[in-house]
């Protein structure tokens, strides 16, 4: 943690400085109203903190909803419902002081008992894998899940303004965790929890789900998502009227909705950079938000031998070098130096075409009869140029794969059945806590790694989560994750950085170091 | 044996009709049908042609617009763009390549060069055959492509064919390569681009001349595909006859995109049926540049409208065919009819006539030979009935003298002895008593026994007149024989009786008393004819199974042959006192049976009656 912070506050500040210096270049301007457009490639199928899924999703969550702590620009914590938190001596106990007149978009004050109701309804869920986390971690939630305890006895409530979070194994990096989007806080009466797949009805949240966040969702319609300012929001009021986000809108159709003067703030293909750059009146930003490129080898239909001459069959640096233009880095791990300490350590995995071949040699052929299915999600842009591009380096193999380009509900859920050969898809850093990172990562590819790896991984996650010593714990985790590399069956690619674009008449968003785009100190120049 | 004759004739004339107006209809209709089906068929081998012409025309003009738009895509920007930075890096080709896509956004150069000329496939390539883009698969940079390279040494500027692959698939191409040099250094660049082979564009061109089905045969994978939408795919995948089409244009045809003219060569047709369509097939081979094989592309034309159409005429002509036959069928039995009508007529009236009705008349309604025959035949029956009238009334005159004379006859016999009788008595008055009583007494007798004779002859022409009509039952001949001859027991002292009657023979349709007066009135005569002794001979025979005989022989005096002549003539007797109706009464109830009598008779040797009658007589009425 000692290097991912500073390395974390570099890039923040290096990215957001030129926002800054603009901001205070024009901070004599800055007016209350008006409004900005977004667009995002992804759907937004629930706006419940403990269902989000997908960075855009995360996004809604992270502008209508508050936690305990937030990350400061600088990728410090910052104070937010939490004016205070104080660990005791083994980070079993955190107590955490919050603000005072603090209100949900209802208008009724925000207490210690809703911050303990919304900890309970995550953990109920068990939708979200940080609910899964702290039902492992914090002490009763066990029992409170099984339905033993009427509330969870780790969660305790001082007063109106003081709550207490404790855990039966120390969780040095809590904070970490209760700034995640997941662990939003919600309206103490706000109901049942509301599962992902029964809120992928693309309607307004409910209204039993109230947040205190700088926006509230005033509606959701057709791919469209409308944000008012919340007047009351406890650190003033934001300076635009209204946000509006247009979703599942291809990165092709964002740029042409820029250039239109449609859009103020978009994601950018990585093959329309150049394009970008023309552009005079944009900026282009770097976000902060680090995804990993993956490929998965359905270990039912490739054999171990097979799946590591795919890995060695991969021209990664030559996809990295013209695909992609250099953007990102080549993925020696699952997660990007920034958050695992130990990723230099790791071999780089070059094409190694003979060792691949060779190994393929062992195995009788045709390893298999039909092309190969390779899927991928419908919005992600880099995914088919790559896509396509393994496919010819598998030709080298003797293996043919077909593309299929599926979405997002289609993908998962052949996904979750076991029923594709390979896929690609993209990682993103959930957290800054590399054990917190591993636990994300397994829990959402848990089905596509073989089991007695799985099982391996997990064991040596849970040797991880007791042991204070950093170095001892970060050895556990290298040893976890790499069970997972030597699986074959997910083959890290590439960590990017994605690119967004922004007007030039719209200042003040900055990125959180989780590369979440905070709007309420926006202003239209 | 009439009706035979009077049918054959009509049957004749009948046939006669047929033949002229039946074989032309068969005739017209076969050579009608015959010949539309093969100038249809001849058509449709022209449409084929033309389907044909226009594929190869297709896939020519195809192979020259990628010449071209090669040469265009040699000066495009983008590959000017390429060359200056291979000659400025050096980067010509391997691994280096990496390094200028890497610097550069060149991998999409090939797809802009290709939208802007609108080639399906294009291909950017360092000399040594690296590809720098590709536009129909642009994840193939880096790869090389040996094949494009050896075709832009060898065929620079001459469209070939050549096998392209994507991701997805594999398919065949039209393409042209040339070499493209430049000013700021040595490296040049291949460029390489064409077309799809079997683009929707390409197959509707092919299509639009003649609605075909479109195939391609595959000849690396030995496989199918359809390029035009058929449900009989699979059908023509399992028809050598097809794979045979195929090896016949691939042994017999060159490279159609190099030979400078159509070779104006036999095609190759292959009839194909499927479910229910039929197709007539013709191919044209695929050959690389470097002549393999790679496949042929077939084309089918549906012969559905032209059966359909062959089929409706057909059916037309065979149905106008077969009512015209029926009319000419029905028409001849008219004719037929109509002309045979009056002779059967004739015919007819001439059979009633031999039959002794004289009473025909045949109604004229025509003047022609028919008309004079007929009117002929009337004249001739009005004078037959009237000569046979006067015959009739000469005969009848005849028969009452003959009968007058005959009853004058056998009436004056008996007289005589009574006129002396009485004139006896009369001289005898005188006489004394005793004299007279005995006189009186003797010519008494005599007066009476004549008048006795007198009842008799009396009653037996009286018997003649009155001859009951015959009651027909089935009789036993055997057994009225032996109920007959029963009756002459006492009579036969002196005569060798023998009956020879037929076990087998089977009962008769007769009149049991008719019959049994017939063998009475015979044995009655034989044994007159006897009167100091002989034969007689009874005999029942079946003859054939329609008719039994009856053989009455004796061996009397015999007859002589006047006797025999006038034997069954009323009256006539060779016996002092017959009345000579005896075998009249024989013959006539003979002929009531329709049966036949016959007499063989020699003086002194005796006399034979046969007897012929049928089992049932009335079938012979």
């Amino acid at each position: 943690m000692d290097v991912i912070r500073p390395t974390l506050i570099w890039f923040s500040v290096m990215a957001c400085l030129f926002i800054v210096a603009a901001r205070l270049q024009a901070a004599k301007s800055i007016t209350y109203g008006g409004s900005i457009r977004l667009a995002s490639k992804y759907d937004v199928r629930s706006v419940d903190p403990i269902a989000v899924e997908n960075p855009t999703e995360m996004q809604v969550v992270m502008m209508s909803f508050d936690r305990l702590v937030a990350y400061r620009r600088d990728g410090e914590w910052y104070p937010n419902i939490a004016s205070d938190w104080r660990p005791n001596g083994n980070f079993t106990t955190w107590d955490f002081q919050l603000q005072k007149g603090i209100r949900f978009h209802d208008g009724t004050p925000l207490r210690a008992k809703d911050v303990k109701s919304s900890f309970e309804r995550l953990i109920k869920s068990g939708h979200s894998w940080v609910g899964r986390y702290l039902a492992r971690v914090v002490t009763g939630a066990k029992e409170f899940v099984q339905g033993e305890q009427a509330e969870i006895s780790g969660l305790v409530v001082s007063n109106a303004q003081k709550i207490s979070i404790q855990t039966h194994v120390p969780q040095p990096n809590l904070l970490e965790l209760l700034a995640l989007p997941q662990c939003s806080i919600v309206k103490a009466t706000g109901g049942e929890p509301v599962s992902h797949a029964a809120s992928t009805g693309r309607k307004a949240p409910s209204r039993s789900l109230v947040g205190s966040g700088p926006f509230l969702i005033s509606s959701n319609d057709r791919g469209k998502l409308t944000f008012n300012a919340f007047d009351f929001y406890f650190e003033g009021r934001p300076f635009l009227n209204k946000v509006e986000l247009d979703y599942r809108v291809t990165p092709k159709q964002q740029l042409i909705g820029f250039k239109l003067g449609k859009l103020d703030f978009i994601e950018l293909a990585l093959s329309e950079k150049t394009s970008a750059e023309r552009e005079s009146s944009a900026t282009w930003f770097a976000s902060p938000r680090i995804f990993t490129i993956l490929m998965g080898i359905n270990p039912n239909v490739l054999k171990s031998t097979v799946r590591e001459a795919i890995d060695k069959t991969l021209e990664k640096d030559i996809i990295l070098k013209v695909l992609l233009k250099g953007e990102g880095k080549l993925a020696s791990g699952y997660f990007p130096p920034e958050i695992a300490e130990f990723a230099p350590l790791r071999e780089k995995r070059v094409r190694r075409i003979d060792w691949a071949q060779k190994l393929m040699a062992r195995e009788p052929q045709p390893v298999v009869e039909r092309p190969l299915s390779f899927m991928l999600r419908s919005g992600d842009d880099y995914a088919v140029a790559i896509a396509q591009r393994i496919a010819v380096n598998l030709r080298d193999l003797g293996l043919k794969a077909q593309v299929e380009l599926l979405a997002d509900d289609v993908f998962a859920s052949r996904f979750q059945k076991g029923k594709y050969d390979l896929f690609l898809d993209s990682f993103f850093l959930n957290s800054l806590d590399t054990e917190l990172e591993l636990s994300s990562f397994l829990a959402r590819y848990s089905h596509a790694i073989t089991a007695q790896r799985l099982a391996k991984a997990n064991g040596l996650l849970r040797n991880a989560e007791p042991l204070l010593n950093t170095d001892e714990r970060l050895k556990e985790l290298y040893l976890a994750e790499k069970e997972l590399l030597e699986d074959y069956t997910l083959l890290p690619l590439f960590h990017i950085n994605p690119i967004s674009l922004a007007n030039d008449t719209l200042a003040g968003f900055w990125y959180d170091p989780l590369g979440h785009v905070h709007f309420e100190d926006a202003w239209r120049k | 044996m009439k009706s035979k004759l009077r049918w054959s004739l009509q049957y004749k004339l009948l046939l006669a009709f047929i033949l002229v107006t039946v074989l032309p209809l068969i005739l017209v209709s076969y050579i009608t049908t015959t010949r539309i089906t093969k100038q249809f068929q001849e058509s449709n081998k022209a449409r084929i042609r033309n389907v044909l012409a226009q594929a190869i025309r297709q896939y020519k003009q195809y192979g020259a617009l990628a010449r071209s738009k090669i040469d265009k895509a040699a000066r495009a920007r983008e590959i000017n763009d390429i060359g200056i930075k291979i000659n400025v890096s050096g980067q010509v080709g391997g691994q280096s390549i990496y390094e200028l896509l890497a610097a550069e956004h060149i991998t999409e150069s090939a797809k802009q060069v290709a939208e802007s000329l609108e080639l399906d496939v294009f291909s950017i390539l360092s000399e040594d055959g690296t590809i720098i883009s590709s536009a129909h698969w642009p994840a193939k940079f880096g790869y090389k492509n040996s094949d494009l390279a050896r075709m832009a040494t060898a065929h620079e500027n001459t469209p070939f064919l050549i096998r392209e692959e994507t991701s997805d698939e594999q398919f065949l191409t039209i393409q042209s390569t040339r070499f493209v040099k430049f000013d700021y250094g040595p490296n040049k660049l291949i460029v390489a681009g064409g077309y799809r082979l079997f683009s929707p564009d390409f197959v509707a061109r092919v299509q639009s001349s003649g609605d075909a089905v479109v195939l391609f045969f595959d000849a690396s994978k030995q496989s199918w595909h359809a390029l035009t939408e058929t449900d009989d795919i699979e059908t023509f995948s399992k028809q050598v006859a097809l794979r045979n089409l195929v090896d016949q244009v691939t042994n017999k045809r060159g490279n159609l995109l190099l030979d400078s003219e159509e070779k104006k060569t036999d095609i190759n047709l292959q009839e194909i049926s499927s479910k229910n369509h039929n197709y007539v097939f013709t191919a044209i081979p695929l050959v690389s540049a470097m002549n393999t094989p790679l496949g042929a592309l077939v084309i089918g034309l549906s012969q559905d409208d032209v059966y359909t159409f062959l089929s409706q005429m057909k059916l037309f002509s065979y149905g106008a065919a077969i009512i015209g036959i029926l009319s000419a069928v029905a028409l001849s039995a008219l004719l037929a009819l109509r002309v045979t009508g009056p002779v059967q007529k004739l015919s007819k009236a001439v059979g009633s006539m031999a039959m002794g009705d004289l009473d025909q008349k045949i109604d004229i309604r025509s003047h022609d030979e028919i008309g004079m025959l007929s009117a002929a035949f009337n004249k001739m029956a009005l004078d037959l009935k009237s000569h046979r009238e006067k015959l009739l009334q000469a005969e009848r005159v005849a028969a009452w003298r003959e009968m007058a004379r005959r009853l004058a006859h056998e009436l004056k016999n008996p007289l005589f002895p009574i006129q002396v009788s009485i004139e006896t008595m009369v001289k005898a008055e005188h006489r004394n008593a005793d004299a007279f009583q005995k006189i009186f007494s003797e010519c008494t007798r005599t007066v009476l026994e004549e008048i006795n004779s007198l009842k008799k002859i009396i009653n037996e022409f009286s018997e003649f007149a009155r001859m009951p009509r015959p009651v027909f039952a089935p009789v036993s001949l055997n057994e009225v024989v032996e109920q007959s001859l029963s009756l002459f027991t006492n009579q036969m002292d002196q005569v060798t009786l023998s009956v020879y009657l037929d076990d087998g023979l089977p009962p008769i349709m007769a009149d049991k008393d008719h019959i049994g007066r017939v063998i009475k009135n015979l044995v009655g005569n034989a044994l007159e004819a006897m009167p100091s002794g002989g034969r007689l001979d009874v005999t029942t025979h079946k003859q054939g199974d329609e008719w039994v005989l009856l053989k009455i022989s004796d061996t009397g005096v015999g007859m002589s042959e006047e006797a025999k002549r006038r034997l069954f003539t009323p009256y006539y007797t060779t016996k002092p006192r017959g009345t000579g109706l005896g075998l009249a009464i024989v013959q006539s109830i003979v002929a009531d049976h329709h049966g036949k009598i016959s007499v063989q008779s020699s003086v002194g040797q005796g006399t034979t009656f046969e007897i012929e009658l049928p089992r049932d007589q009335a079938k012979y009425a």
